[in-house]
């Protein structure tokens, strides 16, 4: 991990002739960045916790339980019925599995922090889901003699998913900043480049948005206010806000090139991301598509472990750093900003 | 957009400034309602001093293409609207013209402002 002042490229002929110019020949082996154990503790620990709680609650109350115990909820109440074993030890069995299987996910594509901390907030709040469900359920099903009876009142499943949520989220900023080792690679040649006069500094600012996305995401909102506010289901309301939030954090972004590096921020400050110039191998200006190269739009993360802001087809800036990572943003002009920071690169090493 | 200082050139920083922001008007890459970085963040981003880059905002006020606003940063104003595109190929064919007879950007200002008398 902080091997990077030890890496050498093997001394070639070629390389030793001239060192000023790009050394596609001697580059290093790209050692992918990996999660540390601090992720594995917050990704499994928390939540293992949660789906114990969600589970030995339940078994204390069993001596009060009904024989049978619903096992689904429709809109009217419980529509499936089985056992206590299917009501209740199946669906934490299940989340413990969707657990491991995201923990073990990240774990491959997670090379970036970001990714990791989306991981602990999911699998935090996968545990509380499913904990909330057994345990309000659990709640409900003592002393009741008609399992018909038993239902899953909103409030206690709003409070109980919000508090799995929060956890997640507490857990997730508890992943200590990583180090990553600094590049040694320059940026390639054919890669853009500013020209910039020796005594010349340079910023480059954007911003970044998708209109598109925006009036569909507002749209979206809407239908999802007034269906609640229509059908009084106010639980509802929740998503609705949560969507709106949403909608601001991952659609309007302000992007920055300078000295220090490209930092982009939400337009609501957080989430952000800065990419240290030390860590940056090459820019360059690539074409994605959101849904076909991210699975979506917004803060992504690609199968092959890249990580997206993308908010719409097209052109886009790809900034290739230490540790195998790579950091996709969707902008107009990405060829100033690759050029930018190549630039700036270069003069820096 | 991109904002660049040239330490070694004879025109002011805040000259330097103030020029990037008017051609970025002018050729449409800045649209009256966008917002240019606070004088603070473009300063330390550049490396060069806050007044410089006040000074160049407060030039471009004083111009009425820029609106400062307390708290709210540098916002371009409605009325500082981008050259149409028949003026743009128009003054195109004009420098194509004044190159090929060799006439340089001096003459060309003065015999411009001449005809608008």
């Amino acid at each position: 991990m902080s091997s990077h002042n030890t890496e050498h490229a093997p001394q070639s002929a070629g390389s030793a002739a001239d060192s000023s110019t790009s050394t596609t020949l001697s580059t290093p082996a790209r050692k992918p960045a990996h999660p540390g154990p601090a992720y594995y503790v917050l990704a499994l620990v928390p939540s293992t916790l949660i789906l114990l709680a969600g589970l030995i609650l339940p078994l204390i109350w069993r001596s009060e339980m009904p024989d049978t115990v619903p096992t689904h909820w429709g809109s009217n109440g419980p529509d499936a019925f089985g056992s206590f074993t299917s009501g209740f030890i199946a669906p934490i069995a299940i989340m413990f599995g969707v657990v491991l299987f995201v923990t073990a996910l990240i774990a491959l594509i997670g090379r970036d922090a970001s990714t990791q901390r989306v991981g602990i907030v999911v699998t935090t709040a996968i545990a509380g889901l499913g904990s909330t469900i057994t345990i309000v359920s659990g709640h409900q099903a003592r002393g009741a003699t008609d399992p018909a009876s038993i239902n899953l009142p909103g409030l206690g499943m709003t409070v109980g998913i919000v508090i799995g949520l929060a956890l997640g989220v507490l857990f997730a900023f508890l992943l200590p900043a990583p180090h990553y080792g600094n590049a040694t690679a320059l940026p390639e040649a054919s890669a853009p480049r500013a020209n910039l006069g020796e005594l010349e500094t340079a910023v480059w600012f954007t911003r970044v948005y998708s209109r598109a996305s925006l009036y569909s995401g507002a749209f979206a909102v809407i239908v999802i206010i007034t269906i609640a506010l229509v059908a009084k289901t106010y639980f509802v309301l929740v998503v609705g806000a949560f969507l709106a939030v949403l909608l601001l954090a991952m659609f309007v972004w302000n992007a920055r090139v300078d000295a220090s590096g490209f930092t982009i921020r939400s337009s609501l400050g957080i989430p952000s991301k800065h990419v240290p110039l030390a860590e940056i191998e090459s820019a360059q200006v690539i074409t994605v598509s959101p849904f076909t190269d991210f699975g979506g739009w917004g803060w992504r993360t690609s199968l092959s472990g890249a990580v997206g802001i993308v908010l719409r087809k097209g052109e886009a800036l790809e900034i290739l750093m230490s540790g195998d990572r790579t950091l996709v943003v969707t902008l107009d002009d990405a060829a100033t900003a690759a050029g930018l920071l190549n630039t700036l690169v270069e003069r820096s090493r | 957009m991109l904002f660049r200082v040239d330490a070694s050139s004879q025109e002011p920083l805040f000259e330097q400034l103030a020029h990037q922001v008017r051609v970025a008007i002018l050729d449409g890459a800045l649209k009256p309602g966008d917002k240019l970085p606070s004088a603070r963040e473009l300063a330390s981003a550049l490396e060069v001093n806050l007044h410089t880059v006040l000074h160049a905002y407060q030039i471009l006020r004083d111009e009425g293409s820029l609106e400062l606003r307390r708290g709210r940063g540098a916002i371009i104003t409605a009325h500082s609207a981008e050259v149409p595109p028949r003026v743009k190929r128009a003054l195109e064919s004009l420098v194509a013209e004044a190159d090929a007879a060799h006439i340089g950007p001096d003459t060309i200002l003065t015999l411009v402002k001449e005809a608008f008398k």
